[in-house]
């Protein structure tokens, strides 16, 4: 009984998280279904583990000291110690990612993508509870971020880009805790503290 | 305890009416915000804090400066029935609950700038631009320093930003 109803339980929180996303989801797949558009899906995992090997090419001496990748360059005009400090806090954000999907189209087709991500764009507010973080909207070109949270961690971000014929979606999926964003330390914020000692 | 509870009242009904004029903004902001012919700017508070916390050396000093003070930006403009709009705003944004910080008329615009302060800390700041050629409104909230907001007119790129430079000294 108590397995029944733990299944239960489990099978109504999954379908309640499934269900506010879904109109996200079906924002990525109208961008997608233009012909001229371009759909990439990332894993969690990828996006960690190419973090922790940029961290792994930061602290070598040479590319060639990373067994995971040779044939990847990295140059920088940075302070190779900052961008040590930033690409760990990156990491430790990354972490807590758990998908990425773009979709994108530079010259829409299909003249009804723009009307149907725009009504897509609404229910995501009036059913899913995304909240607009920011918009810019002038002379036709459109930027707006959206951010989904529960219990106090960001569930998912969405950014919307259309002008002209040019529409993209980036969706992130994640348990991004404002806790995550504290602890990670920049280099820029430590310049900044430094200079404040000063 | 009845002057306890006057005190009370007396938070209750002032909250009440700050909230009825941050209301006031926000319905005026978003009956128009979708229409194509306004442009529209809008940050609410956490992106403000995450930017603050996420922004790096791209961000230039005093933009940052500004960043680090504001609670909530919202800029709404448009050169369509400026006029009408202007009427509109002023009919619906209650501005006797501001003190008004300057007034000016420039090349047959009206230009007002309204701020809200506690003690010496100006939390908002309210732009109304009205004419034949274009309507304005730029709310501001937080902890304001009009000094730094007046830097901004040169940064921003948007309509109506050059307004701003009014509020230098």
């Amino acid at each position: 009984m108590k397995t029944t109803f733990l299944i239960l339980l489990l099978s109504v929180l999954g379908s309640s998280a499934t269900y506010a996303q879904r109109n996200a989801d079906r924002l990525i797949d109208v961008v997608k279904s233009d012909d001229a558009s371009v759909t990439v899906k990332v894993p969690g995992w990828l996006i960690e583990r190419a973090f922790k090997i940029a961290v792994k090419i930061d602290q070598a001496d040479s590319v060639d000291d990373v067994s995971d990748v040779k044939t990847l360059v990295a140059t920088t005009d940075e302070d190779p110690l900052h961008q040590d400090d930033d690409m760990e806090a990156w990491k430790r954000i990354s972490e807590s990612i758990k998908q990425v999907r773009v979709s994108f189209v530079g010259e829409a087709r299909n003249p009804q993508t723009a009307q149907r991500a725009s009504e897509l764009i609404t229910k995501l507010k009036t059913q899913d509870n995304f909240a607009t973080y920011a918009k810019v909207r002038a002379e036709g070109d459109q930027i707006e971020v959206m951010v989904r949270e529960d219990d106090q961690a960001v569930k998912n971000i969405l950014l919307y880009i259309h002008g002209g014929g040019t529409m993209g979606v980036i969706h992130v999926k994640g348990n991004i805790k404002v806790s995550d964003f504290e602890q990670a330390q920049f280099s820029w914020q430590k310049d900044n503290k430094d200079e404040d000692d000063q | 305890m009845l002057r306890r509870i006057s005190i009370l009242l007396l938070f209750g009904f002032l909250s009440v009416a700050t909230q009825a004029q941050a209301d006031a903004v926000d319905r005026f902001f978003t009956a128009y915000e979708d229409d194509p012919s306004f442009s529209v700017v809008y940050v609410s508070p956490k992106m403000f804090q995450m930017i603050a916390k996420v922004s790096g050396e791209e961000v230039e000093d005093e933009l940052l400066d500004v960043i680090n003070d504001l609670r909530g930006l919202k800029i709404l403009t448009t050169e369509t029935n400026s006029m009408a709009v202007y009427q509109d705003a002023k009919a619906k944004l209650n501005t006797s609950d501001y003190e008004v910080l300057l007034t000016a008329r420039e090349e047959g615009q009206d230009v007002r700038f309204f701020t809200k302060t506690t003690g010496d800390v100006v939390n908002e700041l309210l732009l109304l631009v009205g004419g034949s050629d274009q309507f304005v409104l730029m709310s501001f909230v937080g902890n304001l320093d009009l000094n730094k907001i007046a830097k901004l007119a040169g940064k921003l790129d948007i309509e109506g930003a050059e307004y701003l430079d009014n509020l230098q000294n």
